[in-house]
């Protein structure tokens, strides 16, 4: 009961509920509820909204779709993307010009 | 006259235990922002000097990262994006005043597929990262690429939470019509 109590008190995620729910064969294209399943994807979601997300995501197909593309461009990002690492050139520039300042 | 010197190593010592090992990472920020390695260059030398020249107002143990990202990015905002070779694509303004509006009729990507993007190579993923305005490459390269919370971003960019939140949601919105179209044109998804 306690943990509803939480909830219902975060007015955002209240609103998530009503419109989603008022909504159900709807796609959930309503940006507070998309932006509440980021909140998942990025680790940012208290353990209440997680604990509600990830029994939501087991009933709701249009979600659990949207969560797994999220977290799956999320990866590519991270893991794919070309790190650039610093030339040694401007590393000895940077180096150099701070030691000059001691002087 | 002994004093000033100790301090002085003191200083650079702590500088570049902290700072230092930071700069792979503000390297590739300033690469991703800028587009360009000789303006990356700049960036993260300007963001280093600044960095020096302010260590006394850094609160040593706290956090380096988020400090220099901040300064990177105010750097970036004042100077590079008034001489960058790369023109601004779409006015900052415009930008946040359309894309946080509730009006905003929201057109979701839903037939772009998992395993299509997963199928792609870092550069195609790269190429539709940066074709994005560059606040939104900004917050995907902050969350994604270097792992920073949602309240650090909102310190280093200098706004509040709900608009971080939104303009995420907004910047992967739009990377994936990157990508879908993107991946279309490669036939990806015949």
């Amino acid at each position: 009961m306690s943990n509803l109590n939480v909830m219902l008190m975060n007015s955002t995620f209240t609103t998530w509920m009503n419109k989603l729910f008022s909504k159900k064969k709807e796609q959930p294209t309503c940006t507070e509820c998309l932006q509440s399943i980021q909140l998942l994807v990025d680790g940012e979601a208290s353990a209440d909204q997680e604990q509600y997300f990830r029994k939501h995501l087991d009933e709701c197909i249009p979600c659990y779709d949207f969560y797994n593309l999220e977290k799956c461009v999320k990866e590519v990002l991270q893991n794919k993307i070309e790190k650039k690492e610093v030339p040694p050139a401007l590393l000895k520039s940077i180096k150099d010009k701070i030691n000059l300042r001691a002087e | 006259m002994n004093k000033p010197e100790v301090n002085k190593v003191q200083k650079d010592g702590q500088f570049e235990k902290e700072f230092m090992p930071l700069i792979n990472s503000l390297y590739n920020f300033a690469y991703r922002l800028t587009l360009d390695e000789d303006d990356a260059n700049d960036l993260v030398q300007e963001t280093y000097m600044k960095a020096y020249r302010f260590f006394d107002s850094y609160e040593q143990g706290t956090n380096a990262k988020a400090w220099l990202f901040r300064i990177l990015k105010n750097s970036f905002i004042n100077d590079f994006r008034k001489k960058s070779k790369q023109p601004s694509k779409v006015d900052y303004n415009e930008v946040e005043s359309f894309y946080n509006s509730d009006e905003v009729d929201e057109k979701i990507t839903t037939d772009l597929r998992i395993d299509t993007v997963q199928d792609m190579i870092g550069d195609e993923v790269a190429t539709a990262l940066n074709a994005l305005a560059v606040d939104f490459r900004t917050i995907i390269i902050l969350c994604d690429l270097e792992g920073f919370t949602y309240e650090e971003m909102a310190k280093i960019l200098d706004i509040p939470i709900g608009t971080v939140r939104s303009r995420l949601h907004r910047a992967r919105n739009l990377l994936k019509e990157k990508l879908k179209k993107y991946a279309s044109t490669m036939g990806y998804n015949e």
